[in-house]
Parts: C-alpha cells; sequence; structure tokens
C-alpha cells in the first residue's frame, strides 16, 4: 500500500498525516485479511483521488457484507487482566482519517477515507 | 486470484523475513538490573511475528523486570499493540514489573486511543522508570 501513503506525500499531505493514513490502510487490511473472505484467496481493490484540498481513498473487498462505521467500539477502560486483544483495530482506523464512510455496492464492501491536506 | 506455489511460499516467506529485519531494529541492554529491550522503526503486521519471539525470549530469560523502551519507534497498529499487551501479560505471569517507556508521536496517540495507557505502567523515558521503582 506504499504506493497510497507515496501519492499522498505528493500531494502535500503532511508527513504526520500520511503516517496516520498508513495505519488506517494497515488496519482496514488486516480485517480484511482476518474476516472478509473465510474461504481463503480473495481481492481487494484500491482506488486514490483527489479532489481539491482532500485525498479521497477507496478500499474495496467483495467478502461479507460489513459496516465498519456500525462496529461497536471495544471497552479500553478494563483492567489489563480483563483486556482481549481484538476490536482495537477498526477504532484506531476511524481515529486515524479526518472521515470514515461505507456503502455496500453490488457485491463489494466499499471503505472511504478522506484525509484533508 | 492469487495463488502460491510451495517454492514461490518460501521466497515470499524469506523477502518478509528481511524486511521486518529492515523495518524493526531490536536491541538488548542491562541498565541497573533492569532488562531493557529498544526498539526502532515500524512495529506492524510485517515485523511483529520478529518482535513477538524476540520479546518472549528476552521476558524469558530477564533476571528482573523489564522496561521496553519505545523512543525509537514511529509506528504501532493494532498487531503491535497485541503482542506488547501479550508481553505484559507473559512479564505478570512470571512476576517481573513490566514497564513501557518513551512514547512520542503516533506511537503515543495510539497508546491513549486504545485506552494502554492505564492497563501498563509508562515513563517517559528509561531513566525515568529505574529512579521511580
Amino acid at each position: 500500500m506504499s504506493f497510497v501513503t507515496g501519492l499522498a506525500a505528493d500531494v502535500g499531505v503532511p508527513a504526520e498525516k500520511v503516517a496516520r493514513l498508513d495505519l488506517a490502510i494497515e488496519e482496514w487490511a488486516t480485517n480484511v485479511c482476518r474476516h472478509a473472505y473465510p474461504g481463503g484467496n480473495g481481492s481487494v481493490w484500491v482506488a486514490v483521488r483527489r479532489e481539491g484540498p482532500t485525498l479521497v481513498v477507496e478500499l474495496s473487498d467483495e467478502g461479507s457484507p460489513f459496516d465498519p462505521t456500525a462496529a461497536a467500539e471495544p471497552d479500553v477502560s478494563v483492567p489489563l487482566s480483563e483486556r482481549s486483544p481484538g476490536g482495537l483495530g477498526l477504532l484506531l482506523m476511524r481515529r486515524m482519517v479526518d472521515e470514515l464512510s461505507y456503502r455496500r455496492d453490488g457485491h463489494r464492501n466499499v471503505v472511504t477515507f478522506t484525509v484533508r491536506r | 486470484m492469487a495463488t502460491f506455489d510451495p517454492q514461490e511460499r518460501e521466497e515470499v516467506g524469506r523477502s518478509m523475513a528481511t524486511r521486518a529485519e529492515r523495518l524493526l531494529e531490536l536491541s538488548e541492554r542491562d541498565e541497573q538490573g533492569w532488562s531493557v529491550l529498544a526498539l526502532k522503526g515500524r512495529l506492524d503486521s510485517v515485523t511483529v511475528g520478529r518482535f513477538t519471539e524476540r520479546c518472549a525470549a528476552w521476558i524469558d530469560g530477564a533476571k528482573g523486570n523489564v522496561v521496553l523502551d519505545l523512543s525509537g519507534l514511529d509506528y504501532v497498529s493494532s498487531a503491535g499493540l497485541s503482542s506488547i499487551l501479550g508481553a505484559a501479560k507473559r512479564a505478570q505471569e512470571r512476576n517481573a514489573r513490566f514497564i513501557v517507556a518513551g512514547l512520542k508521536g503516533l506511537v503515543k496517540e495510539v497508546f491513549a486511543i486504545s485506552g494502554f495507557e492505564t492497563v501498563l505502567s509508562i515513563f517517559p523515558d528509561v531513566e525515568s522508570a529505574i529512579a521511580a521503582s
């Protein structure tokens, strides 16, 4: 996915925001790898476009319908012994971009990150 | 659909391992009886396997308490957080104190969002962690 972050840097997104975008993309990819294709292999699509001062990154998969914007946030206030490692990825993904949206487009999940320069 | 034959899979595995070494440097040192493991670079899904393995051996081999020095770490994802949480639990099971030191920038923010600041002992740097304990 380094072509996305490379492109973001090229169009003037500050380094700090590029690192956040990098993290959001990793968390999306981790989630898709774990859950989207229970049978094994599957494809993903990545599209990037510039809209004036914003960068729009569209990430798609053909896995079972999953809306990350509707997923419950984990309780991050419980003690260490009761913590389970899951659930943090989606929380981080949400917090790392300026806007996160989701739509189901035919057989595809489409997640859109908006990053303002 | 992408499929890999065994030889191709092995090559991919090898190149991932090389990449992981380049992206995350790990170094151990002793400071006033504390075992310190310092991370430099990225703790992500590419490097986490290497970190988890090394960290487990480090905790098992430590004579006393342990400090994870993250002052050289620029990036951590949920894969890295899970591994750090696993390390903390491993140290707890061995009755060793587990301290995290040197959070900065994005790593500090990720720790805050994840609530790790409240579940782990965190100090600004290794020196203050040792001085306070």
